[in-house]
């Protein structure tokens, strides 16, 4: 299908349900492994996820459509990607510790463990090799954050509930059984495919 | 462990070995005599209090060992990060065979809980050879399995 | 040729308009611009660059507010009153703070940033702790492992400080070591004597300053000293007074005598246990034996261990000789330093005689 007459807000649902770019990629594990041991942190690190992804979507759109294809440079987006993402955490970063100190501390501290997280690096990659619109891709970004906040929100809640109630074998521990889960996860998510289809 | 950062002379003596090395190496002399680092750890800690002096004497012990305990103010850190130790160097001399030990609470630390038991030429090395000469061989081996 | 030259050249302004969007933010987010401190209620005013926590401005300003984990927020050692221009309580505060605290405007100085002028309260005697670039003025040999040195202040510096305290001396690097290292050592000169400070300092065998201090330093050499620090002093009471000491021991010892005798304290009585081996570990034996002279409150008492020789002193362990030279000690206060088992020692002694606990005063060196 003609993913150009795709309407921004399937694209959007899209990327929280059948393309969720955690458990259907697989993409931004370590930090949502490490981070979904405590709930509240997890809550903050996942807005922060899709405060980044929202804007870096449409920013590396610009740097990718307008800077690097003219010249012919699209090999180059790698680096490209990565240099604007960290500035733009940076420059985040800076402005929410000046604006607010509660909110820096809330959400501040998680910025700069962004600036590495694969999901955000592999949302700008998505939106080039889809062939995403402007207007797409900030819906994509969006959605992507949003998808991955709630993966992350989820596997934080059901270890919370875990920490009381179940028994875990000792070889399973911590990260083995968190990997479990989320492949369960995921597999559940697959229950939404057959609602929208993008490629 | 380098000389200079947390202590005057450093841990490695002049061996130029790897860390891991000269850890493992002295692991295989261990097993090959049998020893068990735990107990030499206990029998020297044993030796030091009992040679302990209030005006830092040096007193004989079990009728062998000429034992010279210091006792210094303040605190050592552990290059391995795991905590302060007291200052206060122990040094024996064992007549019986002229050999001669160092240790203190940080050394020992590194011999208990890393394996670590100081560089060749380390003023600190204690030398798992010489110790089943210096001690008793029954206090620091390997109990025997009943 | 030209894709890669134009390769490196999009890449590179790309990367130059980052770099300049993050000065601009930089600029306008993150600088503070000037700020005042105002200490104790004007008693000490800095005028500070903004933006770094309140711990490590002060600390710029040689005011060092004591930390114990370097200002990370995991000790809450560093807490001082913020009565304006600290901003809200943050939460990684909270932890550290009781209800008293929290109504006392108290607050963790590594947590608080200094964005505004901002007015402080510290307690008294850390503005008393400042940074000394001393010279070497004179080096004794008291003993074969003991040396005196006497440090001079700066031109129209002077030390204030309590008749017990100690000061941190930071050797340069030297031979294998590569970094300047420090330690801590009693004074032993009279507070009166405000122009320069003496220490005593025993050598520890591998021992990284003292090792610095007995083979690299001479005579007219810079030395750094930062101080006065410790809660050892003369409690202000009219009790009777035990000291005792060992080895380097006896320099805090020495400063509270001198200090006693300046400021004409007579109605106490004093007696000075120095605890040694032999006679060659005495030192200041004349001086102590001149005080006791001219002042009957006072009593020099050294103990020797392990000397045969014809001496006039005492013989016996120090915790023996302490202990025959008195009854009940319940209504005597007693000072002790020395190495960490003769404190231990002693302090068993002098409870065992009756001593409350509260009255055994000792420099943890902490």
């Amino acid at each position: 299908m003609d993913i150009q007459n795709v309407h921004p807000f399937i694209i959007f649902f899209a990327a929280i349900t059948t393309n969720n770019i955690l458990l259907t990629n697989f993409l931004g594990m370590c930090s949502f492994l490490a981070v979904s041991k405590d709930l509240k942190s997890s809550l903050g690190l996942g807005a922060a996820v899709i405060f980044v992804s929202t804007f870096t979507a449409p920013i590396n759109w610009l740097v990718y459509h307008k800077l690097l294809v003219p010249y012919e440079l699209e090999y180059l987006q790698y680096i490209a990607f990565i240099v604007v993402i960290a500035a733009f955490v940076q420059i985040i970063e800076m402005v929410v510790e000046r604006v607010s100190t509660l909110l820096y501390l809330t959400l501040g501290i998680f910025l700069p463990l962004i600036t590495v997280n694969c999901a955000i690096l592999g949302c700008a990659l998505f939106l080039v090799i889809r062939q995403y619109t402007f207007t797409q891709s900030i819906a994509y970004g969006l959605g992507a954050g949003t998808g991955w906040a709630l993966a992350i929100a989820a596997l934080a809640g059901i270890r919370a509930r875990m920490e009381k109630k179940s028994k875990v074998i000792p070889e399973l521990e911590g990260a083995g059984i968190a990997l479990v889960i989320t492949g369960i996860i995921a597999m559940a998510f697959i229950g939404f495919s057959g609602i929208v289809r993008i490629n | 462990m380098r000389p200079g950062v947390l202590t005057l002379k450093g841990f490695l003596g002049h061996d130029d070995r790897k860390l891991a090395d000269i850890i493992e190496t002295d692991h295989q002399t261990v097993q090959r005599l049998h020893l068990d680092t735990a107990r030499i750890v206990a029998c020297l800690q044993d030796l030091a209090e009992r040679g302990a002096d209030l005006m830092e004497q040096e007193v004989l012990v079990d009728g062998r060992y000429l034992i010279k305990v210091r006792d210094d103010r303040g605190k050592i850190p552990s290059p391995w990060d795991d905590g302060l130790f007291e200052k206060g160097d122990v040094d024996l001399v064992d007549q019986k065979t002229g050999k001669k030990l160092k240790w203190n609470r940080l050394t020992l630390r590194l011999l208990e809980a890393h394996g670590f038991f100081g560089g060749y030429g380390s003023e600190y090395r204690i030398d798992p050879d010489a110790l089943v000469e210096i001690l008793d061989p029954a206090a620091i081996s390997v109990p025997p399995e009943n | 040729m030209t894709p890669i030259i134009t390769a490196v050249l999009v890449l590179s302004a790309l990367s130059g308009i980052l770099t300049l969007l993050l000065l601009v933010a930089e600029f306008f987010f993150a600088s503070y611009g000037e700020c005042t401190i105002d200490v104790n209620k004007g008693e000490k005013t800095f005028k500070v660059e903004g933006g770094a926590s309140l711990l490590t401005t002060l600390a710029g300003q040689k005011l060092f507010l004591p930390s114990g984990c370097g200002g990370r927020g995991s000790c809450g050692t560093c807490k001082c009153r913020v009565l304006e221009g600290g901003g809200p309580l943050l939460p990684t505060e909270v932890p550290y703070l009781n209800d008293e605290e929290k109504k006392t405007d108290v607050r963790l100085s590594c947590q608080v940033k200094v964005r505004s002028d901002i007015k402080i309260e510290v307690p008294e005697e850390l503005l008393s702790i400042k940074e000394f670039d001393t010279v070497i003025e004179s080096i004794t040999d008291f003993t074969h492992d003991i040396k005196g040195l006497r440090f001079k202040l700066p031109e129209g510096e002077t030390i204030r400080f309590k008749a017990g305290q100690f000061a941190n001396l930071f050797s340069r690097p030297y031979d294998d070591v590569r970094e300047e290292t420090s330690r801590a050592y009693s004074i032993s000169s009279a507070p009166s004597d405000n122009r320069a400070i003496e220490l005593v300092i025993r050598y520890v065998p591998n021992g990284m300053v003292t090792t610095y201090v007995f083979k690299h330093l001479k005579e007219g050499d810079k030395v750094r000293l930062i101080g006065p620090f410790g809660e050892f002093f003369l409690r202000d009471t009219d009790r009777e007074i035990v000291c005792i000491a060992g080895g380097s021991g006896l320099a805090p010892i020495r400063s509270i005598i001198l200090d006693m005798i300046d400021r004409g304290i007579s109605n106490r009585k004093a007696t000075f246990f120095f605890g040694a081996v032999s006679q060659r570990d005495l030192y200041y034996v004349e001086e102590f034996k001149a005080i006791e002279k001219k002042h009957p409150w006072f009593r020099f008492v050294p103990a020797l261990s392990k000397d045969d020789s014809d001496h006039p002193y005492e013989k016996g362990i120090i915790t023996e000789v302490v202990a025959r030279n008195y009854g009940d000690m319940k209504e005597l206060e007693a000072y002790l330093c020395g190495s960490p088992g003769m404190i231990d020692a002693c302090v068993k002694v002098l409870t065992g005689k009756g001593m409350p606990i509260d009255r055994v005063y000792y420099d943890k060196f902490s």
